[in-house]
């Protein structure tokens, strides 16, 4: 291997279908052994670039680096990638050995030597024992399995999975996940993850890359796209969140500090105020984990609204609860459901609160739409 | 009492009767056919007079050549055989090779490339026969059993674009590309992958192929010649003379050929697949 940290270095990759513009001059570093999630809604490029950089879908213009080598005009076969698809694409015709052995024959790898990666690669998926069945008289599951143990035998430089968890139910979806983020950790290989699901993407990547009309909109961590999204199309599509339309109207409280003016006559402090100056139009947005709720006789506190319950909605694991204020707004708490506050009922009389430091600022030029009556889905 | 249309799944009286009436239709030449080649009069008669294995012993004697007889009958089912491989052979890598460009490539214009392929299919076959009778006598090198092959897969083309078309179609173009990810060539993807999986229909076009050829007349009487004489042409230059019961026991060989080939097509592949696609 290569001493470089880089793994895949994409320059200013564009692809136009007919009139469409699908990736729109991305730019990308992965580093060796890197997880990194491709996440957007449908549309968004991330497959085009996913298979741009597999080699099926050739770039109009940039370049597409492997291991410190430009691969660009490389055929796929010869890119040393391991693919694995939604649809798992196992060949029928095969028995679970000979699928997993196929990029091992390939390589023109002694029969030997190929029988003992084999049995290797399938034990690490926990599949051992199944070599001569069908694809057809396996669970979903184990096709998952097959197809992973399939390409990660061939100890290809990137690993590129392109929604591979998305046919599976919900359930054995989450263990999948899981599975995946260890066997990934173990066996150290670079991974180009593509979904549509921000769940997925959050809990699996060590860098998260959000995608919209074919450009990168931002890159970070799971933590910090979530908490710290740089635009409302982040924001929106990484979650439910509360946004407000307004203007910064003053600098403080606080060295960072600016008061915020909702369009609805609303004043709020918020803490970090970025790079806003006092007069800017700007989004005002809240993760509804973050809103808390008091009892309206509780007096009032800073960046209190008042206003009452309108809808409880239990769903497991939280409660979702929508309040509407004095000023006509609605905004969205979510509490988990064990918590030991207090039991909100339709018709309470209550005050959100949004505590300054959950508060953050966002340029109003996003998709997050303002005043918008309910939550982000 | 008012009368109820009932719904039934396996039709009414009238439909079953129906059916029978129209298979019947559909089998009653073949029987009577072989019926009549058991004959022991001079004429092909129905029913037969009496029964009599003396036909198939001319037919026999037909095939050794013996003196007294139009001689050529096995030289003819030989050659019809021998035609027939090829280009069930020859049609089958051409077909294949075209039905994946017309049903894997995105190109404009591909819906049309499709029907220009099956021309052949509805095109008279006499119109078939004068233009490569035509076109052959320009091109004097090519002998007559090359212009046969070479008709008789135009002829039988289209039959194999559609059979593995319509398995291309069925197939996942995605497993050809998950083998190119995993370092296997484009030819060998195609030869590892897509071809077992398009078998099926690769062989129901070849056998398709063989017996259109082994039964293509109209085409092999413009293309044929005195070396190289197919036996359906035999057959109708036998009928021109002579009109005995020679020729129900010859049919009722054929016959029996086409249905062994149909069996062994059902073993094979399937027939209910076929039909299926």
């Amino acid at each position: 291997m290569a001493a470089s940290p880089e793994s895949v270095r994409l320059e200013a990759i564009t692809k136009r279908f007919d009139q469409t513009l699908a990736v729109d001059a991305l730019s990308l570093v992965v580093r060796r052994g890197e997880f990194v999630c491709l996440l957007g809604p449908s549309g968004c490029g991330k497959t085009t670039t996913l298979r741009m950089i597999a080699g099926f879908v050739e770039p109009d213009a940039g370049t597409i680096s492997i291991d410190g080598q430009d691969v660009t005009d490389r055929p796929p076969n010869r890119r040393d990638i391991g693919m694995v698809y939604q649809s798992y694409a196992l060949f029928p015709h095969m028995t679970v050995f000979e699928n997993v052995a196929f990029g091992l024959r390939m390589r023109s790898v002694a029969g030997a030597a190929i029988a003992e990666r084999v049995t290797a690669a399938l034990a690490l998926v926990d599949l051992a024992g199944l070599e001569r069945r069908k694809p057809g008289q396996l669970s979903g599951g184990q096709q998952q399995r097959v197809a992973l143990a399939r390409a990660l035998v061939i100890q290809p430089s990137v690993l590129l999975l392109d929604e591979p968890l998305s046919n599976l139910d919900a359930k054995l979806r989450k263990r999948m996940q899981l599975e995946l983020k260890t066997l990934q950790r173990r066996v150290g290989i670079t991974t180009i993850h593509v979904t549509h699901d921000q769940e997925e993407a959050l809990s699996l990547a060590d860098t998260v890359v959000i995608l919209n009309g074919g450009a990168v909109e931002q890159v970070g961590t799971p933590r910090d796209v979530y908490t710290r999204p740089r635009s409302a199309f982040v924001a929106d599509f990484l979650g439910r969140a509360n946004f407000m339309a307004g203007r910064v109207s003053a600098p403080g409280p606080g060295p960072d500090g600016v008061t915020f003016v909702a369009d609805r006559g609303e004043v709020l402090a918020v803490r970090e105020a970025g790079t806003f100056l006092p007069g800017a139009t700007v989004q005002a947005f809240i993760r509804p984990e973050r809103v808390e709720l008091r009892r309206a006789a509780d007096g009032s506190r800073e960046n209190g609204l008042p206003g009452k319950v309108e809808q409880v909605l239990f769903t497991g694991s939280l409660v979702t609860i929508e309040v509407q204020t004095t000023t006509g707004r609605r905004l969205v708490a979510e509490r988990p459901s064990s918590g030991s506050e207090a039991i909100y009922e339709p018709g309470d009389p209550v005050q959100v609160v949004l505590p300054a430091e959950a508060l953050r600022l966002l340029a109003d030029a996003g998709q997050g739409g303002s005043d918008r009556p309910g939550p982000a889905g | 009492m008012p009368r109820r249309a009932r719904y039934r799944a396996d039709g009414g009286v009238l439909l079953r009767l129906w059916c029978g009436v129209v298979f019947a239709f559909l089998l009653a030449p073949i029987v009577i056919i072989g019926l009549t080649s058991f004959t022991g009069g001079e004429t092909v008669a129905f029913p037969p007079t009496e029964l009599s294995l003396r036909w198939y012993a001319k037919v026999l004697a037909h095939l050794a050549d013996a003196p007294g007889v139009k001689p050529g009958l096995l030289g003819a089912f030989l050659l019809s055989l021998r035609v027939g491989v090829v280009v069930a052979v020859g049609t089958s890598v051409a077909g294949v090779l075209a039905a994946y460009a017309l049903y894997r490539f995105r190109i404009r214009g591909m819906a049309i490339l499709r029907q220009y392929f099956l021309i052949p299919l509805m095109l008279p076959q006499i119109v078939t026969g004068i233009a490569l009778l035509v076109w052959f006598s320009q091109l004097k090198s090519v002998g007559p059993l090359t212009r046969l092959i070479l008709g008789h897969m135009i002829l039988t083309l289209p039959y194999v674009i559609l059979t593995a078309g319509a398995s291309l179609e069925a197939s996942r173009p995605d497993l050809e590309e998950a083998a190119i990810g995993l370092g296997a060539s484009r030819p060998r993807a195609f030869f590892l992958i897509t071809l077992p999986l398009i078998r099926e229909g690769v062989v129901a076009g070849a056998i398709f192929a063989l017996i259109i050829s082994f039964n293509a007349f109209t085409v092999s009487y413009f293309l044929y010649s005195g070396d190289a004489l197919p036996l359906p042409v035999w057959v109708f230059e036998y009928m021109a003379y002579f009109l005995d019961p020679t020729l129900a026991v010859i049919s009722t060989f054929l016959i029996a050929i086409t249905l062994l080939a149909v069996i062994l097509l059902d073993r094979l592949v399937g027939i209910r697949q076929l039909a299926g696609r």
